[in-house]
């Protein structure tokens, strides 16, 4: 199993799908920067007077905390396609050149499965979290990383997940967003891996799960009134500054009612597709 | 030296190069813009500001029925349904004024923002009786009662709504260069 993953790893980091995902990821993100951050950095204190007004701070300047930005709206709509493109389409072009065949003369069914599934979600989580990183690394060089203050120009209100740690250790909330950015990454990515038994072409199998995606928010305004609910829709979820109402329990629900069902179809079918 | 160990060799390079530039340039901004000195002050410590001095006396959380009783003039709250009621509390804050100067002083005495902690809950405050905008005499004081309401309809998660109580509460009346508050037992 330990062999059979790194050579998957080995596989997912030289696939140019997952350097093009990291370069649409750090064009968005760059972008970002030199349009929204640069020009704050000149004068982080143009708009401070005294009393309640406040320096631009990185939590409400990087690209996760300035709500309203239209890079984050871009970077959160292509998401899943960004989580898709390192490793997703793998297995089906394991299975299309007969690569898959060779895999299973040597080695165990379930060893190949379990390492491709891990090696997907990995790389999709590492494609969407790198440029984010990146982003928020820059901005922190150039704009103080001043605490956030609830005078309302940071957008986290006090009924928003997370708000507490949000105003007391902005950057532990940061990385808690991002490790839910991995984990979203990773299971939308398994969304194409599972979409492999039922669909043959590359193209639609890249857009499975920006459909899924997609379709989720066109259903979230119907389950929104359900106070342990709110939104399910992925894009909100992801907005790290949180403009519609998200629940702990929604994020945590939503990734496992895909990613766990993913995982065992993808094993279970795996295992058992015959293709030798 | 292979290629490949070559072009591993200039990536460690450029990231080592990229982390001292980023940290220089971290702790320089950092330096020159740090984060706010924090100034509580107290019944027993009032603040002063511009010759006023600023004494939190006490704060109320009321239901919504417990604060129309109380403060029947006000009808603030008359259109929450009982059904609504049940999402709101309301606070109300006690603070005096004292003009410390020899001249007279104007001020605004809703120029404060409500912080609670742990729950993170924040709002800006209205004045039940009178005017916002005041005018103090020299050595006179004045009384103001401070009201917001505290709801788990977008202000606080609901699991926080009724633990409310033991959060510490404070008005900030200046947030940077130095956070300035008055705090509430």
């Amino acid at each position: 199993m330990k062999a059979m993953l790194k050579i998957e790893m080995d596989r997912a980091f030289k696939n140019r799908s997952f350097y093009l995902s990291l370069s649409i990821g750090l064009s968005i993100v760059m972008a970002h920067i030199v349009m929204a951050v640069l020009v704050k950095s000149d004068n982080p204190l143009k708009f401070f007077g005294n009393g309640l007004t406040y320096p631009y701070s990185v939590f409400n300047s990087w690209i996760g905390g300035d709500s309203t930005n239209p890079y984050l709206a871009a970077y959160t709509t292509i998401f899943p396609i960004l989580a898709t493109l390192p490793f997703g389409i793998s297995y089906l072009n394991d299975l299309k050149k007969g690569y898959i065949k060779n895999i299973y003369t040597r080695t165990n069914r379930i060893n190949y499965c379990v390492s491709k599934y891990v090696a997907t979600f990995v790389m999709a989580g590492i494609a969407v979290v790198i440029p984010m990183i990146i982003n928020l690394l820059i901005t922190s060089a150039i704009l103080p990383s001043l605490l956030p203050v609830t005078n309302g120009i940071f957008s986290i209100g006090g009924g928003n997940l997370w708000s507490g740690m949000f105003y007391m250790h902005p950057y532990i909330y940061v990385l808690m967003y991002l490790l839910v950015y991995f984990i979203y990454g990773g299971v939308f990515a398994s969304l194409a891996l599972v979409g492999a038994f039922f669909v043959d072409n590359i193209f639609l199998l890249t857009l499975f799960p920006f459909i899924t995606y997609y379709g989720l928010g066109l259903v979230a305004p119907y389950v929104y009134k359900y106070a342990l609910i709110r939104s399910i829709n992925p894009a909100l979820i992801l907005t790290i500054s949180q403009p519609s109402g998200i629940t702990l329990f929604t994020v945590i629900a939503e990734a496992l009612i895909i990613g766990v069902p993913c995982f065992i179809i993808f094993i279970w079918r795996g295992v058992k597709n015959d293709t030798l | 030296m292979t290629h490949s160990k070559m072009i591993k060799i200039a990536c460690v390079v450029i990231f080592i190069i990229a982390g001292i530039i980023w940290g220089i340039n971290f702790y320089s901004i950092n330096k020159r813009l740090p984060n706010a000195k924090i100034f509580e002050y107290s019944k027993n410590n009032p603040a002063v500001a511009d010759g006023l001095e600023i004494t939190p006396l006490e704060k109320t959380i009321y239901s919504v029925d417990e604060y129309k009783k109380e403060f029947p003039e006000d009808n603030s709250y008359s259109y929450l349904t009982d059904e609504k009621k049940e999402h709101y509390l309301i606070i109300v804050f006690k603070v005096k004024f004292k003009n410390t100067t020899q001249e007279v002083l104007k001020f605004e005495a809703d120029s404060f923002i409500i912080e609670a902690f742990p729950s993170a809950y924040h709002n800006g405050v209205l004045v039940i009786e009178g005017r916002a905008k005041r005018t103090i005499e020299p050595g006179e004081e004045q009384e103001v009662l401070l009201e917001s309401n505290i709801n788990d309809i977008g202000l606080i998660k609901t699991k926080d709504l009724h633990k409310i109580r033991s959060n510490k509460f404070c008005l900030v009346f200046s947030y940077y260069p130095e956070k300035k508050m008055l705090l509430f037992d």
